[in-house]
């Protein structure tokens, strides 16, 4: 199919999606009236449920932006068919940034060391680091990198809609994807030391920021499976040009991506394990005791073993809709995992699931997808004039 | 490479060792004595990754290389050795049933080799972590050290390959494309490192640990500063160059780069286990490492003996795979995509 064949065919989110986005507004006000009440019943809760919301969406705004600059830098079939719904994704981040509005208000009642009356000598120590006014400056920094990469690259990207050529635009792009992927790796794990690991401030883990950044990679590109599914069915144009061996490569990432995580989870917990230091120790045995025990379980069975049994046969992977349902269980187990990360930090000697920790997540999810659906139909799903997407449609097709 | 480095790597823990001539010692083997290994020591663990390494990484290159055997062993004039170029291409007729069966193998070798570089660095990255001095016990260290060799692979490759395609002529085989891939597999992999050392640095002042504070300071402004500056020098600054594609794509340059990023991949490990172990938690027990004349002499030696052993293959074996560079010729394209295909793969 070329470029003008493809600027002929109704590339657009589809019509019946507007309804879902005012569902989802609906279903967001609602949990978020009821986390209103729950700010009046319970402060601190509200901040640590909102945390984990906060910390889930948060990391499919970043994980899309990431994926994104990571394909321009590589190409590849696949994700030419889902460059534009990174893009949505990447355009979600300002909305995130006003979301975590509570948690840079409530720092001082969240984060243990900006409390002066549980200062010790080691918090003492690192107070050049965690202060407040230094923890809400880099949030300012990390936000203003984040929205000024994406505004470049969503700036650029408008013109490969027409069906030409544009070379000097794609290098361009492909210029500011490198450089920005260095800042965007390093402001991420920065991110995750402020606002997951300072938590429990004396613990710490040289690992945690690539941790955080395969978590956030694995949470966007399920994300991204699940959307490219609904848009490929139904007769729907897209799923006239996405085949199934694009969802098989997908299916394949996702695999890479499960495996690595699984990597560097398992090598946190083993060198920790076999240091066995009073410092770096506590983490895992709050973690591993009084119930918490079992969120750990349950990561280790649904968030590698199942997925890595279930994407290792090649037959399996091209069942897009078994890949989906594998998506869908990752995209929970991201949210058991923070909530297994987080969570044990404010009850270290007893399981506590709070109602506002189902609330929370629902009610920035609701704003969330309702934004990321709003810009998804502001553009064709598909660059038109990018050099290379006749071939990428043709995937496999030889 | 892989294999001849193996050799080389795993004589230094047999040397280490003290009385190489008990190195079987290290197997679990049946035995009355009650000597067992610990199975919690990932020194131990080294033992079966290193070897299984070395295993597959043999069998890889020897399946890779049956085609071409057969094809030496038809070639050859010299009656012994057809011979054995015959007894090693074990009995390779090119049938359309052996093409099969040995695509198959080929892949499943390289799945199962691509585990194995992780595994191997992996537990090399253990052996240090759990041991708990300041600057071996990182949780990083892991994936740092895992790309830190891929970095440093390709900057040896590269070493090796520059050279050899211009005297042996083989530009058209080991094109500039190759290179310039190389060299961004390279930058990105270095990359990963110096993140690595930046996250080390940060959490020596994170942590709020006096021990890990000293230990930043010490590698920094103490009795061996010098590596550690030289190091992100070569590290980190000078292969920020290959962010310009005029780097990228002259082979000349590249070859500059690879040997600094060389000397540099043995300045990290010698800041890693020199500093860590001179200065370590009892200020009683600190020193001064002052290598020896053994020292030396197994370094070079090592050297050499991967010298010889690449000189012995270049000089005897194809040095690219024969069988690949055809179905990659115009014809076989025309004839049959398949071949080509599967070339590809393996």
């Amino acid at each position: 199919m070329s470029p003008t064949d493809l600027a002929r065919l109704d590339l657009r989110a589809p019509e019946a999606w507007a309804q879902s986005r005012r569902k989802a507004l609906v279903v967001g006000g609602v949990a978020t009236a009821l986390m209103a009440v729950g700010f009046f019943l319970n402060r601190e809760q509200f901040l640590r449920s909102w945390l984990l919301g906060w910390m889930f969406w948060v990391g499919l705004g970043l994980g899309c932006l990431g994926l994104l600059m990571l394909q321009y830098l590589t190409g590849g079939a696949w994700g030419m068919v889902i460059r534009r719904l990174l893009e949505a994704g990447t355009r979600t981040i300002w909305l995130l940034a006003v979301l975590g509005l509570p948690i840079f208000i409530g720092v001082k009642v969240l984060y243990v060391w900006a409390q002066p009356e549980h200062m010790d000598e080691v918090l003492r120590a690192k107070a050049g680091y965690l202060n407040v006014p230094f923890f809400l400056a880099r949030a300012a920094v990390y936000f203003g990198l984040w929205i000024g990469l994406t505004t470049l690259l969503n700036k650029w990207s408008t013109s490969l809609d027409e069906p030409s050529v544009h070379y000097a635009v794609e290098k361009k792009i492909k210029t500011l994807a490198g450089p920005g992927l260095c800042l965007f790796i390093l402001s991420v794990a920065f991110a995750a030391i402020d606002w997951v690991m300072s938590l429990e401030p004396h613990w710490f883990s040289t690992i945690f920021g690539l941790m955080w950044l395969i978590s956030l990679v694995l949470t966007a590109h399920s994300f991204t499976i699940a959307v490219l599914y609904f848009l490929t069915q139904r007769g729907r144009p897209m799923g006239v040009l996405v085949n199934k061996h694009h969802f098989h490569d997908l299916a394949k990432l996702l695999f890479a991506f499960v495996m690595v995580w699984a990597y560097f989870s398992f090598s946190q917990y083993l060198i920790i394990w076999s240091g066995n230091l009073p410092e770096e120790i506590t983490w895992y045995v709050t973690r591993l005791s009084h119930g918490w025990e079992w969120f750990g379980v349950s990561l280790l069975v649904f968030q590698f073993a199942v997925p890595f049994l279930l994407l290792m046969p090649r037959s399996f992977n091209f069942n897009a809709s078994l890949v989906l349902k594998i998506a869908g269980l990752i995209l929970v187990m991201r949210l058991v995992d923070l909530f297994w990360m987080t969570a044990p930090a404010f009850h270290p000697k007893a399981l506590s699931i709070h109602w506002m920790d189902f609330v929370a997540p629902v009610a920035i999810g609701g704003w969330w997808v309702s934004e990321y659906l709003r810009q998804l139909a502001t553009r064709p799903l598909l660059m038109v004039g990018a050099s290379g997407l006749e071939e990428a449609l043709q995937h496999g097709g030889h | 490479m892989t294999i001849f480095a193996v050799a080389c790597a795993g004589m230094y823990p047999i040397l280490h060792m003290g009385r190489p001539w008990l190195a079987y010692w290290l197997l679990p083997y049946p035995n009355t004595m009650s000597l067992f290994p610990q199975f919690r020591s990932p020194l131990l663990w080294d033992v079966f990754a290193v070897s299984t390494y070395a295993t597959v990484s043999a069998l890889f290159w020897f399946v890779g290389l049956i085609p071409d055997l057969a094809t030496l062993r038809d070639r050859a004039q010299n009656p012994v050795a057809r011979m054995i170029f015959g007894m090693l291409s074990l009995g390779w007729r090119g049938a359309a049933s052996h093409w099969h069966r040995y695509e198959t193998a080929c892949l499943l070798l390289a799945g199962l080799s691509t585990p194995l570089v992780l595994s191997v660095h992996t537990v090399v990255s253990f052996d240090f972590t759990i041991g708990i001095i300041p600057g071996w016990h990182a949780t990083i260290f892991p994936p740092y050290f895992v790309a830190g060799a891929i970095y440093a692979g390709f900057a040896m490759v590269l070493i090796i390959s520059i050279p050899l395609r211009v005297v042996c002529r083989l530009e058209d085989f080991i094109t500039e494309k190759h290179l310039t891939n190389m060299a961004s597999i390279m930058l990105a992999t270095g990359l990963i490192v110096c993140f690595g050392y930046a996250m080390e640095a940060f959490f020596a002042y994170y942590s709020g640990n006096l021990y890990e504070r000293f230990m930043l300071v010490n590698r920094m402004f103490g009795q061996y500063g010098w590596a550690y500056w030289c190091l992100l020098l070569c590290n980190f600054l000078a292969p920020q160059v290959l962010w310009f594609k005029k780097f990228r794509t002259s082979p000349f340059w590249l070859f500059v780069v690879s040997l600094i990023v060389s000397v540099g991949m043995w300045l990290e490990r010698f800041v890693i286990i020199v500093t860590s172990l001179a200065n370590d938690f009892l200020p009683s027990s600190w020193g001064q490492y002052i290598p020896t004349r053994w020292d030396f002499a197994t370094f070079l030696g090592t050297i050499g003996l991967f010298v010889s052993l690449l000189f012995l293959f270049l000089r005897f074996l194809p040095m690219i795979s024969m069988y690949e560079m055809r179905s990659l010729l115009p014809a076989a394209k025309v004839n049959g995509g398949k071949g080509a295909h599967g070339g590809g793969h393996a």
